[in-house]
C-alpha cells in the first residue's frame, strides 16, 4: 500500500519537474529576438489594435468607423488605415496611436496603396473609383473610374503599372502609374478580391470562383490557375481572399475564407502544398519579419491563428477584435 | 498591348458591328402593381423588376463593353387577349427575356420562344408544377421554387431541435398545395406535422375554432407553429397570439426569402446600396430588392458573369450555349455561386432565413449534406425531379 | 519488502504472458480506437475543425480531437477485460492460489491493477505509435508527459471494472459490460465529441455526460498531452484511487 502513495509522491514531483523545466525553458529560450508587434483592424469593433508577436492585445491604437485596409510607410513607419464608414483615411504613430494626419473625401475607403513617397492611392468601394492622393497637401488628385467595389491595389514589380481588383465587374484594372490612363482590363473569375505580385507575376485570388488566377505582369496574358480541392469540401466551400508571397518568393501562402483553412503553394510547381486549419472564414494575411510565421484572421471567429512556417503548424490563436480585417507588422 | 488584351478575346476588329443584347421585362398589359391586403396596406412590397434589371445592366457595363456587347432594355406588355405568338414574333436568339408573368402566360411564352431560339428566365414564380411537372425546356428560373424555400426552412427547424410543427394554412388553393409541399419538406428532413389546421377569415361566433388563433393553435402539442398563408394576409395574426408560447414561422415571423436588406455579409450591404442608390428618390435605408427583383438581377448578371469569348462569335451572342454551358455561373452576393439546375433549370441558391430586420440564418444549413452541391438539398434534387431536361 | 516484490513480480509477469499469448486481445485492442481514428473519424469529420477549447490553442482536426478518447478507449476496454478476468480467475479458483501468497489481500489486488494498469498503458502507446504512423498530428514532448497520467487513468479504470465486476452480478459475461458500461461511458463523455456540441442537441444529455468519471478522465489526458494540469481533476481522480483501492478488498470475497 505504501507503494500507492509513493506512487503519488513521485507523480506530483514529476509534474512540479516538469512545470519548472518548462518555465526555465521558456525563460532561457525564448522563441527568438522577436521586436515587432502587430497592428490589426477590426471592422466590426471599429477599432485598430496592437498585438505583440504571440497574438496578445496590447492596447487600442486608433478608434474609428469599420477601419479596414492598411499599410506601413517604408520610410517613418506610420500606420495608415481606411476607415471605411467615415469615408477618410488617417496616419497613426502606431506606437503611440497618436493621429498625425487625416484625409477624407472617400467613399468607403477599402485598400489602399502607397505610390511613390508622396502619393496614396485607395479605392472606394462606395463610388467605383480609386483616388489618388498627395500626401503632402492632402489633396485627392485624381479619381480613376473601375468596376464596382474596387478592392485590392498592387503595383507591378517595376512600379509601372497598378492593378486594381473590380469585385463585382470581375476584372482586373491596369492602370499606367505614369499618366494613370487604363492601359487594359483583365477578365477574372467571379469575385477578384486581393493580388499579389511575384516577379513577372500577378497572383489574383478568386473567392467565388474558388481559385487563384495567374497572369502575366508584363504581357498580361493569362499564364496558369490554381484550383483549391482539399479533401472533404465542396468547391463552393473554397472562397480565397488574401494572399502573400515568402520573401524568396518560393512559396505563396493563401487565406481559404469560408473553408477555415490556408493553402501553402508552390510557386514553381503549382501544386498545394499543405492545407492548415485556421478559425472561421480565413481572410488577412500577413508574415513576420522573418519570415517564420504566418498570421491569418479570421474574420467569424474574432482571432487569429499564428502558423509556425517552420513546422507548417498552427501554434495558437488569440482573440481580436470583432470581424478581424487586416494585419500589418510595425514598430519593427 | 492595349488591343491586344481587350480585343484579343474578340475575332471581330473593335470597328466591327457591335454584338447585340437584348434584355427584354415581359409582362401582362395592365397587371396589378401592389397588391394589397385591405384598404390599401401593403404587408408585402411587390414592385416592377425594372430597377433591379437596371442595376444588373449598370454593373455589367464594363465586361459587355471588353466583348463589343451592346445591350439594349425594353419593356414588353403582353395583352392577354391577343394571341401571343404574334405579339411575340420579333423575339429572336438575341433576346434575353425576363418574365414576370401569371403562370398560364408564362408556360404559353415558355413554349412560343423556346422555338424561337430565345432564352426566358421565370423572375416572379416559385410555383412548383414549372419546375417539375410541366419541364419547359425554353425556361430557367432564376426565382427560387417554393420546394426551395420550405426545404430550407424544414432545415431550419430540425437544425433547431423545433421537430414538432403545428401547420396553420388558409383555404384557397394556392394554400392548400402549398401546405402540402410543405408538409412533405417537413417530414423529408426527419421533422413531424403535429397537427393540420385551416383558419377562415370570417369573425361569426360559430367559426371560433378556426379564427381564433388562440383557439385555433390549442389542444395540440408543437414546438413551432408554420403558417401557411400566400395572401399574406390572416397570418399575420397567429405571432404572438398562439396558445402555447411558440415561435411562429413560414410566411410570417420566420420567412425564408431569396434576398432581404439586412445581410450583412458577402458583400451584400453593396449590392444592398448601389440598389438604393440607383433610384434616389426611393433610397430608405430598409429598401431592397423583393425575391423577384433579386431574381431578375441574378438572371441579367447570369449572363453577364459567365460571360466568354466562346459565346461570341461573328454570328452574334450565343445565349443558349451560354446557359446550357456547365461552368456557367453567377456571384449571388450570398456566399455560394449560383448556377441552373440541369434537369429542371433551376437556378441553385442560399435561401436567407429572415425576420422583420435580421437574417437570422442561410440555408442550406450545416449538416445538411449533398454529395456534390450543398444548395441541391433544397429544392428537387435530379433523382427526386419528373422533370429531366439534361442529357 | 522482498516478499511482496515476488508477488508483485508474478503477478505482473502472468498478466504480461497472457498479453503477449492472447495476440487477438492485443489485435482487437487496438483494431477498435484505429478503426474509429481511421474509419469514424475520416467519414464524420467536420471538415472546419472543432472550435478552440481548452487545452487546444488553436482550431483541432477531428482525428487529433479524439486521440486522447481513444487512449481512454483502449484503457476502458482493456481494464474492463482484466476486471472480467478477475472474476474468472475468482470462478477457476486460481485467485484463491494467489491468496495464499504471505502478502495481503489488498495488496494482491492492488498489484493485479497495477498489471493491468501496464498493459493498458503500452497498449495505448502501441495505438498512438500506430495513430503517429498515420500522420495524426499528436504532440510529441505530451507523449511523454501524459505517460503517468495515462497508467493513473487505466488503473482508476482497472480499479471501477474490479468493484463492478465484485458487486454486481450479471457482469461476468463481456456483452453485459459491453452495453451497460463501456457503451455509455463512452458516448456519454467528451472521449468522441466536445461537450458543447452534445449541450447543442440535448442539455440533459449534456449534464450527464460532465457528471461522467469517464469524461474527467479522458480530459486529463487531454490536458497532460498538451502540458497542461487540472490539479482539482487530478486530485480527485488520485484520491477517488486511493479511497477505492481501499475498499476493493471488502467488496472482493475469492470465497464468494
Amino acid at each position: 500500500m505504501r507503494m500507492l502513495f509513493g506512487d503519488q509522491s513521485l507523480l506530483s514531483r514529476f509534474i512540479s519537474v516538469i512545470k519548472v523545466a518548462l518555465a526555465v525553458i521558456t525563460i532561457l529560450f525564448p522563441s527568438q529576438a522577436v521586436s515587432y508587434q502587430l497592428a490589426i483592424s477590426n471592422e466590426r469593433s471599429d477599432e485598430v489594435l496592437l498585438h505583440d508577436a504571440e497574438g496578445r492585445v496590447l492596447r487600442q491604437l486608433l478608434s474609428c468607423k469599420r477601419p479596414r485596409g492598411m499599410l506601413v510607410e517604408p520610410v517613418n513607419q506610420d500606420l495608415w488605415v481606411a476607415c471605411s464608414d467615415e469615408d477618410a483615411i488617417v496616419r497613426i504613430d502606431p506606437e503611440s496611436g497618436e493621429v498625425k494626419q487625416r484625409i477624407a473625401g472617400f467613399s468607403g475607403a477599402t485598400n489602399l496603396a502607397l505610390l511613390g513617397s508622396e502619393q496614396l492611392i485607395v479605392s472606394n468601394e462606395g463610388a467605383a473609383s480609386v483616388s489618388l492622393v498627395d500626401t503632402t497637401t492632402n489633396v485627392i488628385v485624381s479619381q480613376l473610374p473601375t468596376g464596382n467595389e474596387p478592392d485590392g491595389i498592387v503595383y507591378s514589380a517595376d512600379h509601372k503599372r497598378i492593378f486594381v481588383a473590380s469585385e463585382n465587374a470581375g476584372v482586373v484594372h491596369v492602370f499606367s502609374s505614369e499618366d494613370f490612363h487604363q492601359e487594359a482590363l483583365l477578365l477574372t473569375n467571379l469575385r477578384p478580391r486581393r493580388m499579389a505580385i511575384n516577379k513577372d507575376e500577378l497572383w489574383v485570388s478568386s473567392e467565388m470562383g474558388s481559385r487563384v488566377e495567374i497572369f502575366n505582369a508584363a504581357s498580361l496574358q493569362k499564364m496558369d490557375r490554381i484550383i483549391f480541392s482539399p479533401r472533404g469540401f465542396r468547391s463552393e466551400q473554397l472562397t480565397p481572399v488574401d494572399l502573400i508571397f515568402s520573401s524568396d518568393g518560393l512559396t505563396a501562402y493563401v487565406a481559404l475564407g469560408a473553408a477555415n483553412h490556408v493553402a501553402i503553394v508552390d510557386v514553381v510547381t503549382r501544386e498545394v502544398e499543405k492545407y492548415i486549419l485556421v478559425g472561421s472564414r480565413a481572410w488577412g494575411l500577413e508574415l513576420s519579419p522573418d519570415g517564420t510565421r504566418l498570421y491569418v484572421l479570421n474574420g467569424l471567429s474574432d482571432d487569429m491563428t499564428i502558423i509556425d512556417l517552420e513546422s507548417r503548424r498552427p501554434i495558437a490563436s488569440e482573440r481580436t477584435g470583432l470581424v478581424p480585417h487586416a494585419v500589418e507588422v510595425v514598430n519593427r | 498591348m492595349r488591343s491586344l488584351v481587350l480585343f484579343a478575346l474578340l475575332a471581330a476588329s473593335p470597328a466591327a458591328q457591335a454584338i447585340e443584347l437584348n434584355v427584354g421585362t415581359v409582362r401582362l398589359k395592365g397587371a396589378v402593381e401592389q397588391p394589397t391586403t385591405f384598404a390599401g396596406i401593403v404587408v408585402e412590397p411587390d414592385r416592377r423588376v425594372d430597377r433591379a434589371v437596371r442595376l444588373a445592366i449598370q454593373e455589367s457595363t464594363i465586361k459587355f463593353q471588353s466583348f463589343g456587347i451592346e445591350e439594349k432594355l425594353y419593356d414588353l406588355e403582353l395583352d392577354p387577349d391577343q394571341p401571343l405568338s404574334a405579339q411575340l414574333a420579333q423575339i429572336d436568339q438575341t433576346h434575353l427575356l425576363l418574365l414576370d408573368l401569371p403562370k398560364t402566360q408564362m408556360v404559353e411564352v415558355g413554349r412560343i420562344i423556346d422555338r424561337q431560339g430565345a432564352v426566358g428566365v421565370n423572375v416572379s414564380l416559385a410555383d412548383q408544377s414549372l419546375r417539375d411537372e410541366l419541364c419547359l425546356p425554353g425556361i430557367y428560373h432564376s426565382m427560387p421554387s417554393e420546394r426551395m424555400y420550405f426545404d430550407a426552412l424544414s432545415q431550419y427547424l430540425v437544425h433547431s431541435g423545433w421537430r414538432k410543427v403545428l401547420l396553420v394554412h388558409g383555404s384557397s388553393d394556392q394554400d392548400l398545395r402549398r401546405k402540402t409541399l410543405l408538409a412533405e419538406s417537413i417530414k423529408r428532413f426527419g421533422a413531424s406535422v403535429s397537427d393540420e389546421r385551416e383558419f377562415t377569415l370570417s369573425h361569426h361566433p360559430d367559426d371560433r375554432d378556426r379564427n381564433q388563433p388562440e383557439f385555433l393553435t390549442g389542444g395540440s402539442s408543437y414546438d413551432v407553429v408554420a403558417v401557411v398563408d400566400s395572401a399574406k394576409d390572416y397570418g399575420r395574426r397567429i405571432e404572438y397570439s398562439t396558445r402555447r408560447p411558440r415561435p411562429v414561422v413560414g410566411d410570417v415571423g420566420l420567412v425564408p426569402r431569396a434576398w432581404h436588406y439586412a445581410l450583412e455579409r458577402y458583400g451584400a450591404p453593396q449590392l444592398n446600396q448601389r440598389y438604393r442608390t440607383l433610384d434616389p428618390a426611393n433610397s430608405e435605408p430598409q429598401t431592397a430588392m423583393t425575391d423577384a427583383e433579386f431574381a431578375a438581377w441574378a438572371a441579367v448578371k447570369f449572363v453577364v458573369n459567365s460571360m466568354r469569348a466562346d459565346f461570341v462569335d461573328k454570328d452574334g451572342l450565343k445565349l443558349r450555349a451560354l446557359f446550357e454551358n456547365e461552368d456557367s455561373r453567377v456571384d449571388l452576393y450570398k456566399g455560394t455561386r449560383g448556377s441552373y439546375r440541369s434537369w429542371n433549370h433551376q437556378m441553385r441558391h442560399p435561401i436567407l432565413l429572415t425576420s422583420a430586420d435580421y437574417v437570422v440564418d442561410v440555408a442550406p444549413m450545416p449538416k445538411f449534406l449533398h454529395p456534390t452541391h450543398y444548395v441541391d438539398t433544397l429544392g428537387a434534387d435530379k433523382p427526386e425531379s419528373s422533370c429531366q431536361l439534361g442529357k | 519488502m522482498p516478499k511482496s516484490y515476488y508477488a508483485f513480480r508474478a503477478i505482473i509477469d502472468r498478466e504480461f504472458a497472457r498479453f503477449i499469448q492472447q495476440r487477438t486481445r492485443l489485435l482487437s485492442a487496438l483494431v477498435r480506437p484505429l478503426f474509429w481514428l481511421l474509419v469514424f473519424a475520416a467519414g464524420f469529420k467536420s471538415t472546419l475543425g472543432i472550435a478552440i477549447q481548452a487545452p487546444y490553442a488553436t482550431y483541432t482536426p477531428y482525428d487529433v480531437y479524439i486521440i486522447p478518447g481513444l487512449i481512454g478507449m483502449v484503457c476502458l476496454f482493456n481494464g474492463m477485460q482484466s476486471s472480467l478476468a478477475m472474476a474468472y480467475d475468482r470462478e477457476a479458483g486460481s485467485m484463491k492460489v494467489l491468496m495464499t501468497a504471505p502478502i495481503s489481500r489488498r495488496q494482491l489486488l492492488v498489484f493485479k491493477l497495477l498489471a493491468a494498469a501496464s498493459v493498458s498503458t503500452i497498449q495505448a502507446y502501441l495505438m498512438l505509435l500506430i495513430a503517429l504512423l498515420f500522420g495524426v498530428d499528436i504532440p510529441l514532448n505530451g507523449l511523454l508527459v501524459a505517460l503517468p497520467i495515462i497508467f493513473i487513468v487505466a488503473y482508476a479504470l482497472a480499479l471501477i471494472g474490479l468493484l463492478l465486476a465484485s458487486t454486481v452480478t450479471g457482469m461476468e459475461n463481456f456483452s453485459g459490460v459491453m452495453n451497460f458500461v463501456i457503451f455509455p461511458a463512452l458516448f456519454l463523455s467528451s472521449s468522441l465529441y466536445p461537450l458543447w456540441q452534445l449541450e447543442e442537441s440535448s442539455e440533459l444529455l449534456y449534464w450527464i455526460s460532465l457528471s461522467n468519471p469517464f469524461t474527467h478522465l479522458v480530459e486529463s489526458i487531454r490536458f497532460a498531452l498538451y502540458l497542461q494540469f487540472q490539479p482539482w481533476v487530478l486530485g480527485g481522480i488520485l484520491s477517488g484511487a486511493v479511497l477505492l483501492s481501499y475498499l476493493a478488498p471488502v467488496v472482493y470475497k475469492p470465497n464468494a
